[in-house]
């Protein structure tokens, strides 16, 4: 199930609210949320939920095991590792198995036969917060938790459980057992989910279709694909790539604030995944503010016990390297993810070496300019797992396909989602909250700021959700083309 | 996005709001009152549509349980399908929908659909089927020109298109208030076709005169060259003539496409629906009657007119209802005086006593085009009281033919109209048997262009021939 399905938006979600409140106390209100999230992983993988079940379980106890020896003890090491054999092994088996046949099959022609693995739903974000939680016992960090069913809910509830933030076990274990939602963090909450939701459902869905047009539909052989974008005129490929970026992160983002207003209704507060990413001024910058809780994982669970930038210079070369040789990785079974975290790995190498004193020097335009410039080609490398479609797509941008530089088709398309394009746009950029709090401290000595502002915030909810419905029901119309049966 | 305000201002300012929070409540309060409302709504299972009028089809149904179907997860995803497939009230959404998003798409062209690239057409002609043992030069580059030029190039004032907005639907245009379909060429299909009826022919040879009408659709013909020359529409004219170049000489051409050129001022086409009208199949029936050498009915005696308002078309629905083609189309029809009965073989096998013009007024706006001999029957008889000198034609047709049936009444004793893709299911007779049957000395295909670019539609065509 997704959040912007209506299935989930009218039945899932208001039943799980209407059982969560009726519950007299804080156990039986997790017992609720435990068994709606299995549900919830359960309504998309039937089988695979009882891989989750399994993988949380063993921690579990491999977490208790360690709790009881004195922090970074040989034998707690000895159960870390072997936690991190059992999850990374099943990450690797579940996740890139296949990947890893067809490359061994090629090179080796061992095994004969790939078998055909399919990837479980969330496994890469549940594997991250069952090793942190782990991890961080093992530190002495948090106490091991002690209940199985409240490190399932950890482990599986919905508003994270597939795709992230990946919540940290220490950001909410008091929250697990002890939480109240005032009025201010429902009424956060219901801001939060509703924008999110609209976020999703009209704008970045409205992005994904246009750059399914003007690129080509993921879903579309390689073959045919490459046959398309060759075709393809140059403006389609620039303004496609573009609606890419936008619809990548407002796809994404919007799934973590509707996490973030879920938690927040029932009185859980997760970490920000997202902080206005396409404003950075450098590559670090942006890798501050993308997808905040997988970069964080990687700076504490492999740079820093790495040694991080306390070693010597080759060393954090190599650190660097591992960190993102890995970032890109957990992204996709796929070689293009990899270069598209090595791709980073040289830029922000780039700006160690002597970018970044340079940025700090000249006008912050340029470092928007610069970041923006790369954080786009670098979308083009993520968009498209095969090479020659890639190839393909870099050359046609430039005009080397000998495709034409625009169609009237093209044109029209891109002429008639130009205000979706703006707006979207608009919605990466923190304007609108900033337009929000302006309008909010002049409405202490205005009346007329203090109603609107007031109106907004009443209205906006119910406008959000009623837009996204539309949208949702909106994107299921599609009328038989009787004519070509 | 107004809301985002909201985070920051509670994270920065949440004492103060504390103090002033009763408007919370109040947002609090609509926002579940609307998402509640609107689940109990979408539990309630007969508010859920089973069929869409707009879309032309049934929606998802209920997912059958199995044991398979839930391990593997299609269950679920059934479930999830059925429900936003067919979430209650679902033509308000989508109406609102389609208003809000051309509410954000500024100029009035736009593209429906995906337009697809199809073959390149070739210059010279199909080769000739090798059953005829006709010599060389039917291969020759002459044969594609008409042989006399008919109807010469008319002068029309083509209308000022700057500033009409233009939109493309999967593979629809949507130019200002009017659309019009995309077409291309597909090799193998043409080939087929092309085989297929030079098949009738060889055949028929001898038994019946064989005329193939191929009917363009409007984008080569009314709309105006100004926005034409810029769209990635295959030229209909070229493939045309590849069409009636591969035709054997046993197989007579009527090729309509510069008559209706020279009458693209007038109402030919629907401008809300991929049919012509009844004016622009009365033309092409002019032409018909040119090839087979006689002499047409006239428009204002042999028939008498009636306008049925308010038809809105493919075009419509299939653009999601844009507002911009929402003012609607009038079905002008012209009734045979000889005689309106039809009578119809249904697909059910069922026989009807039916009109060959039915008044629709009263019918959905959706369905109007179905004035014409009732729509798309595998099997219709049309007999006129009037003549008795046992003539007798075939209409090979879908769709676009039903429009031009009509025009033939005066001109046989009995006209025979097979849908070739729904004859099958009434009666399993090939071309020959009906023509052995009826004793018609002329068969007549008519078929719209972009049917002889869809490979399932010209397999039917050449089931149908045998």
């Amino acid at each position: 199930m997704v959040f912007s399905s209506l299935f989930f938006l009218y039945v899932f979600l208001p039943i799980s609210l209407i059982f969560y409140h009726i519950m007299p106390s804080i156990r039986a209100k997790n017992i609720v949320m435990t068994i709606f999230s299995l549900i919830f992983y359960a309504w998309g993988e039937p089988v695979y939920v009882f891989l989750l079940l399994g993988m949380a379980f063993v921690d579990w106890a491999l977490a208790k095991y360690i709790g009881r020896q004195p922090a970074r003890s040989r034998q707690a090491k000895i159960g870390v590792a072997f936690t991190c054999i059992v999850d990374l092994g099943l990450l690797g088996v579940f996740k890139y198995g296949t990947f890893f046949m067809e490359n061994t099959h090629n090179l080796f022609g061992f095994p004969d036969h790939i078998l055909q693995i399919a990837l479980p739903i969330g496994i890469s974000f549940y594997t991250f917060q069952l090793l942190s939680y782990v991890v961080d016992v093992y530190r002495g960090e948090v106490e091991a938790q002690k209940s199985f069913p409240t490190l399932l809910l950890y482990v599986s509830l919905f508003h994270q459980c597939i795709a992230g933030p990946i919540v940290r076990y220490k950001d909410i274990n008091a929250e697990l057992l002890k939480r109240k939602a005032t009025r201010a963090d429902i009424s956060y909450g219901v801001t939060r989910f509703s924008v999110g939701l609209a976020k999703k459902a009209v704008l970045a869905n409205s992005c994904g279709a246009l750059a399914d047009q003007l690129l080509v539909a993921d879903q579309t052989p390689a073959v045919e694909a490459l046959k398309t974008i060759s075709d393809r005129p140059v403006l389609a490929l620039w303004v496609g790539a573009l609606a890419f970026m936008l619809q990548i992160y407002l796809d994404f983002s919007a799934y973590s604030d509707m996490a973030i207003g879920m938690g927040r209704m029932i009185g859980f507060h997760y970490r920000e995944n997202f902080n206005y990413p396409y404003i950075s001024v450098s590559i670090t910058d942006f890798w501050r503010r993308w997808h905040i809780s997988l970069s964080s994982f990687f700076r504490d669970y492999v740079y820093i016990p790495l040694g991080g930038n306390r070693c010597s210079k080759g060393r954090v070369v190599f650190n660097l390297f591992v960190v993102w040789c890995l970032t890109g990785f957990w992204h996709g079974a796929s070689w293009n993810f990899m270069c598209w975290g090595l791709y980073y790995f040289v830029f922000l190498l780039i700006e160690r070496a002597f970018l970044r004193n340079v940025l700090e020097k000249i006008p912050a335009l340029f470092g928007h300019i610069y970041a923006l410039i790369v954080v786009y080609f670098g979308w083009v490398l993520f968009k498209f797992t095969d090479f020659a479609v890639l190839g393909a797509v870099l050359s046609g941008m430039f005009g080397l396909t000998g495709a034409s530089t625009a169609t009237f088709e093209m044109t029209a398309l891109i002429q008639s989602h130009l205000p979706i394009l703006a707006i979207s746009a608009l919605a990466c950029t923190p304007i609108v909250p900033c337009l929000g709090r302006w309008l909010y401290a002049r409405s202490s000595n205005h009346a007329a700021a203090w109603i609107l502002y007031r109106t907004v915030v009443v209205a906006a909810p119910v406008v959000m959700l009623l837009l996204a419905t539309m949208s949702l029901v909106g994107d299921s119309y599609n009328p038989f083309l009787y004519w070509e049966f | 996005m107004m809301n985002n305000n909201e985070m920051y201002n509670e994270q920065n300012n949440r004492g103060k709001i504390k103090r002033t929070g009763g408007y919370r409540s109040i947002q609090i309060g609509l926002f579940f009152a609307a998402l509640f409302l609107l689940a109990v709504v979408s539990w309630i299972v007969p508010l859920h549509p089973t069929v869409s009028e707009a879309e032309k089809r049934e929606l998802a149904d209920f997912p059958p349980f199995s044991v398979q179907a839930l391990a593997s997860g299609d269950f679920f995803d059934g479930i999830n399908t059925w429900f936003s497939d067919t979430f209650p009230f679902r033509d308000t959404y989508v109406a609102l929908n389609t208003a809000f998003k051309e509410m954000l798409s500024p100029g009035g062209t736009t593209i429906h659909g995906d337009v697809e690239q199809g073959d390149a057409i070739p210059d010279q002609p199909a080769p000739p089927v090798k059953e005829d043992e006709d010599d060389a030069s039917s291969n020759e580059p002459e044969s594609v020109q008409p042989p006399v030029e008919k109807d010469p190039p008319k002068e029309i004032q083509e209308p000022d298109m700057t500033d009409v907005p233009v939109e493309t639907l999967g593979a629809i245009l949507v130019v200002g208030d009017s659309a019009y379909e995309y077409y291309s060429f597909s090799q193998t299909a043409a080939d087929a076709y092309v085989a297929a009826v030079n098949r009738a022919a060889a055949l028929l040879d001898g038994k019946a005169n064989v005329y193939d009408m191929i009917v363009p659709t409007s984008m080569d013909i009314t709309l105006p060259a100004s926005v034409r020359k810029n769209v990635q529409s295959a030229d209909q004219r070229k493939s045309m003539d590849y069409f009636y170049g591969g035709f054997s000489d046993k197989v007579h051409p009527v090729d309509i496409y510069d008559t209706l050129r020279n009458h693209r001022d007038e109402y030919i086409y629907y401008r809300t629906d991929h049919h012509w009208t009844a004016l622009g199949a009365y033309y092409a029936y002019k032409e018909y009657c040119a090839a087979r050498g006689t002499v047409p009915a006239d428009l204002d005696t042999a028939y008498t007119k009636a306008e049925y308002p308010g038809f809105l078309g493919s075009f419509y629905f299939d653009s999601g209802k844009k507002a911009s083609l929402s003012k609607p189309d009038t079905i002008e029809a012209y009734i045979p005086k000889d005689t309106n009965r039809a009578d119809i073989t249904q697909s059910d096998g069922n026989p009807l006593n039916w009109s060959v013009v039915t008044d629709v007024s009263t019918w959905k706006a959706g369905a109007k085009y179905s004035a014409f001999i009732g729509g798309d029957n595998p099997w219709t008889v049309i007999k006129n009281p009037n003549v008795t000198d046992g003539s007798a034609c075939i209409v090979i047709k879908e769709s676009f033919g039903n429009a031009f049936v009509p025009f033939l009444v005066p001109d046989y004793q009995t006209v025979y109209v097979v849908d070739y893709r729904h004859i099958h299911k009434v009666k399993g007779d090939k071309l020959m048997d009906i023509v052995n049957a009826t004793g018609a000395k002329d068969v007549l295909f008519v078929n719209n262009i972009s049917a002889t670019r869809n490979s399932s539609l010209v397999k039917a065509i050449a089931n149908f021939v045998g």
